[in-house]
This record gives C-alpha cells, sequence and structure tokens, in this order.
C-alpha cells in the first residue's frame, strides 16, 4: 500500500481576474521511502498540489478530492510531524530574528513536547552542517544560502516525517551547492526512512535522485512512469518537450517547447497542452484525454501518444 | 554587538554637547542685556551686578559655557526668579509627574495599538477589522483636549467614577495613581494607540504572508504561535521605530493633556515658565527636554537591535 495517496485533487482560487482552476483531478501515490518528482513548466500547479497536502494554501483556495497518508486524511497536527516542508527561497522562508536553534526546537517542542540542544545538534549534523554547536546560536542572515537550507531541512526531518515534501529545494541556491543539498536529501532516506515528493524544473536532478515521476501541465497529471521508463519512452508530447529541451552535449541547440502554460480559468473538454502541440487534431480540441496506459505502458494523457505505431 | 552600542552612545553624547551648546547659546543669543534679562526689566543696577557675578556674565563666553556645563552636570541649573527655588528642584518636582503619565500612555497605547492591529490583520475583511480602523480613525481625528473634555464630563462629572484632576505618584499609592493617571494617560494614549495600530496592521499583513510565516505554518505551530511568535515578532521593528519617532508628539501632546486635568508635570511648568518669561527656568527645561529626547532615542535604538539580530551581530539586511 503507498504511503500517500491523492485522488482527484481539485484546486480553485477565487482572484480578482476571475477563478483560476491551479489543480485539476490530479492523482498520484507516493510509496513509503519512495522518491518521486513532481516535474513541469512554472505554473503547472506543482506547488500548489504540495500545499493542498496539508491545507497550508491561502484562504482564497478551495480544495478538493481525497488525500490520505497511510488510509488516513491528514489533521492539521500532520503538518510538520507526519509531512514536513522545504521550500524553494531559503533566504525568506527561515524567520530573521529568531536563531537556527530556536526554529529547529519549535518543531521538536511542538510535536514531541521538549527539545534539547543535544537533540538539535544532532539534526544539524544529520544534515551536514560544521560546527554545529556554534550555528544553533546564529540567525539565519549569518549563514549561506546552502546552510539555511540545510537547517531548513534539519527542521522539516526533526519530528521524522514520513513524507518530506521539497518545493524547488535547490533552485534557488548556486550550482555547487546544489548537490550538496541533493546528497542531504539523498541520504534522509536511508537514516531516517522518509518518503520524499521532489518538486523540480530540473531534469538533471530528477534524473540523479528520483524514483518515479509525475508530470503535471496546466494542473492535471498528464504522464507517470519510472525514471528510467520516463526518460527512455516519453509518451506525452509534453513530456517529450520537457525532456528536449534538457542540454546535452551532443545537443547544442535547445528545443523549447514554443508557448507557454496557460491560466486555466475552468476545466475543460479539451487537451490543455493542445494549443501548443505538434500533433493536435480535432479530437485533442473537443475531448478530454484521460489517462491510461500508453504504448510503453505507463499511463499518459493523450489520444496521440508517443511510441506506438506512428 | 558591543560595536554597535558603543557608537549609539558616543553619538548621543556628542548629540547631547551640541544641545548644550545650543542651549547655552540661547539665552546669550537674547536681543538686550543677558542680566537684565534674567533678572527681569525692572531691575536696580546692584541687583544686574549681583546676577552679572553669580552668572559669571563678565567672563569670556567660553569659560562661562565650561562653567554652565560644570554646574549643570552636578545638577545645578540656576534659581528661578519667579518661585525663588532652584530651577532643578523645580524640575525634580515636575518630571515625575510627566514621565509616570507618559509611561503609562505608552503602556495603553501599545497594549491597544498592536492588540487591535493584530486582530485587524488576522481577522482581515471582516467586522473586527473594521471595528478596530473606525477606532482607529477616530484616536487620529479627535483632538486630545476635546476628548479629554468629554472624558472628564462623562467619567468624573456625569458619572463620578474617576477624580478629574490631581496628581497622586504611582510609588506613594499605586490605586490612587492609577485612578488619577487612568483618564489622562488615555486621552494621551489614544493618538499614538491609532498610529500603532496602522502600522502593526500594516506590518503584520506582511508577515502573514510571508515566506517564514508558511514556514512556521508547515512545521505545524498553532494559529498563536505563528501570529504572535512568528509574524508579529518581526512586526515589533516596525512598531518600535513608529513608538520612537512619535514620542515627540506624545511628549507635545502631554503638555496640553497636563493643563486640561491640572497635572503639576513638566509641560504645566514649561508653559508657566514661557508666560512669565522665566528664562532659567526655560533654560533648564529646554536642556532636560533635549536630553531626554537623546535618551529616549538611544534606548529606542538599542531596543531595535534587541528585536532585530541584523542589527546587533551586522550582516547584509534582508
Ligand atoms: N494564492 C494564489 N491565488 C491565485 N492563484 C494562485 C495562487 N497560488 C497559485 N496560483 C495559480 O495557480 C497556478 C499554479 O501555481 P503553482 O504555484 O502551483 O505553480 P508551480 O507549478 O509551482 O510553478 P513554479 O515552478 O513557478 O513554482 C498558477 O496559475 C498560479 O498563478
Ligand atoms: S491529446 Fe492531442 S493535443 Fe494533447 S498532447 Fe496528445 S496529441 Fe497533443
Ligand atoms: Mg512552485
Amino acid at each position: 500500500m503507498s504511503l500517500l495517496e491523492v485522488q482527484d485533487l481539485t484546486v480553485r482560487f477565487r482572484t480578482e481576474e476571475g477563478p483560476v482552476l491551479a489543480v485539476d483531478e490530479a492523482s498520484f501515490s507516493v510509496a513509503t521511502r519512495e522518491v518521486v518528482a513532481l516535474v513541469g513548466e512554472s505554473g503547472c500547479g506543482k506547488s500548489v498540489t504540495a500545499l493542498a497536502l496539508t491545507d497550508l494554501l491561502p484562504r482564497n483556495a478551495s480544495v478538493a478530492g481525497a488525500i490520505q497518508l497511510n488510509g488516513v486524511r491528514p489533521s492539521p497536527r500532520a503538518r510538520g510531524r507526519d509531512i514536513a516542508y522545504i521550500f524553494q527561497e531559503p533566504m525568506t522562508s527561515l524567520n530573521p530574528v529568531l536563531t537556527v536553534g530556536r526554529q529547529i526546537g519549535e518543531v521538536l517542542k511542538r510535536h514531541q513536547g521538549a527539545s534539547s540542544r543535544a537533540r538539535i545538534i544532532e539534526l544539524l549534523e544529520l544534515v551536514g552542517i560544521p560546527l554545529p554547536g556554534r550555528r544553533i546560536g546564529e540567525y539565519p542572515h549569518q549563514l549561506s544560502g546552502g546552510m539555511r537550507q540545510r537547517v531548513m531541512i534539519a527542521m522539516a526531518v526533526a519530528c521524522r516525517p514520513k513524507l518530506l515534501v521539497a518545493d524547488e529545494p535547490t533552485t534557488a541556491l548556486d550550482v555547487t551547492v546544489q548537490a550538496g543539498i541533493l546528497d542531504v536529501l539523498r541520504n534522509l532516506r536511508d537514516e531516517i526512512g522518509t518518503a520524499l515528493l521532489l518538486i523540480t524544473h530540473d531534469l538533471g536532478v530528477v534524473a540523479d535522485i528520483a524514483d518515479r515521476v509525475v508530470v503535471m501541465y496546466a494542473g492535471r497529471v498528464i504522464e507517470q512512469a519510472g525514471v528510467h521508463r520516463l526518460f527512455a519512452h516519453p509518451t506525452h508530447p509534453y513530456t517529450r518537450g520537457l525532456l528536449d529541451a534538457v542540454p546535452t552535449p551532443g545537443r547544442p541547440v535547445l528545443k523549447e517547447i514554443p508557448g507557454r502554460v496557460p491560466v486555466m480559468r475552468a476545466t475543460s473538454d479539451a487537451c490543455t497542452f493542445a494549443d501548443r502541440c505538434w500533433r493536435v487534431t480535432e479530437q485533442c480540441r473537443s475531448v478530454r484525454p484521460v489517462l491510461e496506459p500508453g504504448p510503453a505502458g505507463h499511463p499518459a494523457r493523450c489520444w496521440h501518444p508517443l511510441g506506438g505505431k506512428e | 554587538m558591543s560595536r554597535y552600542v558603543l557608537r549609539r552612545v558616543v553619538e548621543s553624547a556628542v548629540t547631547l554637547i551640541l544641545a548644550t551648546i545650543v542651549v547655552f547659546a540661547g539665552i546669550r543669543a537674547l536681543p538686550g542685556d543677558p542680566a537684565r534679562t534674567l533678572a527681569g526689566e525692572e531691575s536696580d543696577p546692584a541687583t544686574l551686578a549681583a546676577i552679572r557675578a553669580t552668572y559669571g556674565l563678565d567672563e569670556p563666553l567660553p569659560v562661562q559655557y565650561l562653567r554652565y556645563v560644570q554646574k549643570a552636570a552636578t545638577g545645578d541649573l540656576g534659581r528661578s526668579p519667579r518661585t525663588g527655588l532652584p530651577v532643578a528642584e523645580s524640575i525634580g518636582h515636575a518630571l515625575p509627574v510627566t514621565l509616570q503619565l507618559a509611561v503609562f500612555a505608552i503602556a495603553i497605547a501599545v497594549l491597544m495599538g498592536i492588540g487591535t492591529g493584530v486582530v485587524a490583520a488576522v481577522r482581515r475583511r471582516r467586522p473586527a477589522e473594521w471595528g478596530a480602523n473606525a477606532i482607529a480613525l477616530l484616536g487620529l481625528s479627535v483632538p486630545n483636549f476635546w476628548f479629554g473634555q468629554m472624558a472628564i464630563l462623562a467619567l468624573a462629572i456625569a458619572y463620578p467614577l474617576l477624580p478629574a484632576s490631581g496628581f497622586v505618584s504611582v510609588f506613594e499609592d499605586p490605586v490612587e495613581s492609577f485612578r488619577h493617571l487612568l483618564m489622562p494617560a488615555t486621552v494621551l494614549g489614544t493618538g499614538l494607540a491609532a498610529i500603532i495600530m496602522r502600522q502593526t496592521r500594516s506590518a503584520m499583513l506582511d508577515a502573514l504572508t510571508a515566506d517564514y510565516v508558511r514556514t512556521a505554518r508547515a512545521k505545524g505551530l498553532s494559529s498563536a504561535q505563528v501570529v504572535l511568535g512568528h509574524a508579529l515578532r518581526n512586526s515589533l521593528i516596525v512598531v518600535i521605530t513608529v513608538v520612537g519617532l512619535q514620542l515627540g508628539a506624545l511628549i507635545s501632546g502631554a503638555v496640553v493633556t497636563e493643563q486640561l486635568f491640572v497635572l503639576p508635570g513638566f509641560g504645566k511648568l514649561t508653559i508657566d515658565a514661557v508666560f512669565t518669561r522665566d528664562y532659567p527656568m526655560i533654560q533648564g527645561v529646554v536642556l532636560v527636554t533635549a536630553t531626554a529626547y537623546i535618551v529616549i532615542n538611544l534606548v529606542v535604538d538599542l531596543l531595535y537591535s534587541v528585536i532585530d539580530p541584523r542589527i546587533r551581530v551586522g550582516g547584509p539586511a534582508l
């Protein structure tokens, strides 16, 4: 049985410019100790999906669908205890006026009733922070970006969550620092048995660390597969487009997907990728594709999947 | 840390020295004979000579200045020709009244301002916010003297719950002191409360959408911990700045309030001194006021550094 089960998650926002359908019946799962990458371009609904898991969205959001962690809907108390988060901006995600130790201790106190200096130091060591005894009394602005992100991770794993949600944890960091953070995340599975839902648009990172990939486009899950299979046999034209846009040594010219992600106002009876797809037909514009196994055997949401008979 | 504190203390000391020069020069810059000014218009030559001798007015200015500073430092601010009492003594009686009034007023303003500001930000677009906004608007637009008179009419005359005038020190009788100061301190504090409320509200609205507040919520902290421990904690930086900037207005407000509630405070002393051209008294009052401003600013800045570690331990501001 899977650890996290998301069924038909739908998130709408009320905004001054009208409604926004950020997530449209997304379903996916994460198994115990599994690393699942959630990928897609900017605006596809990845962060919204992540925040919806524990009801962290702002008040103008309305959420429908079923979310289950080990078979039950996560309560607000599950936040930080069973499902923990790391965000993109380590600069602004830590509170500037509280010490590192205090911010980590807070989680321990909240969920385990007590925190100790020794435990906090242990956590700082776990995420590879040198001189933890000194860092514990420092403020976020005294740390580098990479160190801050490590503090965020230490805070997130303080209560040994079953699922760690990392929303673009390395995007804001220097390339040299990124690798270190990925190492820490990779080790967490072995050291504390945490499953990881990793949100990123860096497919290099995905190849590096993920077991399985869920691809989102304009609020919908459009393909999912094991990481090797997905890279070898992308079935949805959008996934193919994403892979083609990755710079590789043999191919100096990048092929960007033309156009941009639409902001959906309401659910539509069409493929949301139709306006950017080179395989589009009349059917794509009038009937909503369903997520079903494609030629390579894994599910994709496309009427004309790649890899079949052309 | 200590470097920042040291710098602020040195800056304050320099400002204080400049203030004494201004105060010293001020009385000498008045047209006419300072001795005559100090003694009053109709004085006989003997008195004038005595005053010149007392104040050393026959000596060169730098010597006079040093003498003045030396005396001021030992608490000798001269003698008022009007009351015949040492200026320092009169100030010593009046100052505690104003300090107690001001501290009480600030406490009321901070409690009311922060409380309503937080509520207005958290209960956004709900009746609680409108209520808090309405109170803030009233607090800002109603003049102190009018509000004070209404308060006296309502709470001292129509329903005699509180005394309309007089002062009792908190150190003599805390309960009576509270009763006597409650009305004037509230009247004096409402304007500041309204300003604090608005600043708290807008700082809190910013803070509540900040990434670190999302982190705090994602950690599973209770709403109270998120709002008070994280969002408000950051917003206090703004609040302290505002209180610091508004203290001047509060002190001028104290002058009016003391007149209204017949409190024998610093404001009343100042007004009496100005109206009777009691120059030694004015000089003393100005010096003490300047010193108070400098000390208050220093305290506010140091408090600032307690709340915001980025000032205390250096590094780039975020
Ligand atoms: N608070 C909000 N109010 C209104 N619309 C929102 C809100 N948050 C997100 N959206 C909209 O929801 C859609 C999905 O946003 P989301 O942040 O999940 O994208 P993302 O896939 O995480 O992109 P990125 O890679 O840029 O982080 C976007 O169209 C966005 O404008
Ligand atoms: S359904 Fe049609 S438009 Fe959509 S991705 Fe497939 S081929 Fe392209
Ligand atoms: Mg995002």
